[in-house]
């Protein structure tokens, strides 16, 4: 056996081909700098203990402040009626009662929605990242 | 055995280099046109969550709840014919519901305010993985679902666009689908 090497020409152009290839790593390099740093963003953020800290600090703060300015309203209400503003006390009671409730609820429904959230961001947020690391994008 | 294998030598091909070089060209474009408008896009949705968002979010969704149900207003003053005792006891009752529906309102509101700030990301991941994005909501609805969520018969809504955060989103979600299906396969 021996005789030449039977020579074909290439089907395809080496030009380019690393052109493009330049092109799509320059493309990936840019995913990575500027798209990728928010893929653990996103990660870090449902993870972070502080979301939650946070939802129910607000909600806290949102029944003191909605309790603070009904109280207000309802003194000055009594004022314009010549009463006296101050609380007796089955007032106090009525209120830190409907105020303790109100804030069960708040802190349950900022708690819980988190979770939902969390889980929700876990099972579909990030599905795309997913596809697209392997191959499918 | 003797030989080797074929023997290959390069070859032009006038039509891969055209094409080639129109990818990058697109490429080119790409980043003068839509790569300021995403990194503008990015700054926009590291804002959605802060501090000052929830303030405003939560005092919008007060004001709106204050005017589609002035009822417990009026309700607290509606013992004017009555004797004291029963006049207080009204108020009393409706300080307790009308604070304690206030409450959730804007625990509401604050929840979707932090959504947003997800969904935000969730635009931008999708964004760089070259899918169609929408539009998030605007600030107003969320303080307005939170009201609506709570009592149905809201009589002032708030109407106000959002086009331009709404806008953002759909252009460089919409314009950057395009513009990226070619990335990954150029």
């Amino acid at each position: 056996m021996g005789g030449d090497d039977p020579e074909q020409r290439e089907s395809f152009d080496r030009v380019a081909a690393q052109q493009r290839a330049d092109l799509t790593r320059e493309q990936w390099s840019d995913y990575q700098k500027r798209y990728a740093p928010w893929e653990d963003k996103l990660i870090d953020f449902i993870d972070d203990p502080a979301v939650e800290q946070n939802a129910i600090r607000r909600a806290k703060e949102g029944v003191e402040s909605s309790y603070t300015s009904g109280l207000g309203q309802m003194q000055r209400n009594r004022s314009r009626l010549g009463e006296s503003s101050a609380l007796n006390a089955s007032e106090h009671r009525s209120l830190a009662l409907g105020k303790t409730a109100a804030m069960v609820q708040a802190t349950n429904d900022a708690a819980a929605y988190t979770a939902d959230r969390r889980e929700k961001v876990r099972t579909s947020g990030l599905s795309s990242a997913g596809a697209m690391s392997r191959g499918k994008g | 055995m003797g030989g080797g294998g074929t023997k290959y030598t390069p070859k032009e091909h006038p039509e891969e280099r055209e094409l080639a070089k129109i990818a990058k060209e697109q490429w080119e474009e790409y980043k003068t046109r839509y790569i300021p408008i995403e990194n503008e896009w990015m700054n926009t949705v590291s804002g959605l969550n802060d501090e000052a968002v929830h303030s405003a979010v939560a005092g919008q969704a007060s004001a709106e709840f204050m005017q589609a149900h002035p009822d417990r207003v009026r309700q607290a003053q509606a013992g004017m014919g009555a004797g004291q005792a029963s006049r207080r006891s009204n108020m009393t009752e409706a300080v307790n519901t009308s604070a304690n529906n206030l409450s959730q309102i804007k625990n509401k509101a604050n929840l979707g305010i932090t959504d947003r700030y997800v969904r935000g990301m969730e635009s931008i991941i999708g964004i760089g993985q070259g899918q169609e994005t929408s539009g998030l909501q605007g600030m107003t609805d969320v303080a307005e679902q939170a009201v609506q969520g709570r009592i149905e018969n809201s009589k002032n809504r708030f109407k106000r666009d959002q086009g331009t955060l709404d806008g953002f989103g759909s252009l460089a979600g919409g314009s950057t689908a395009f513009g990226l299906a070619k990335r990954s396969k150029p």
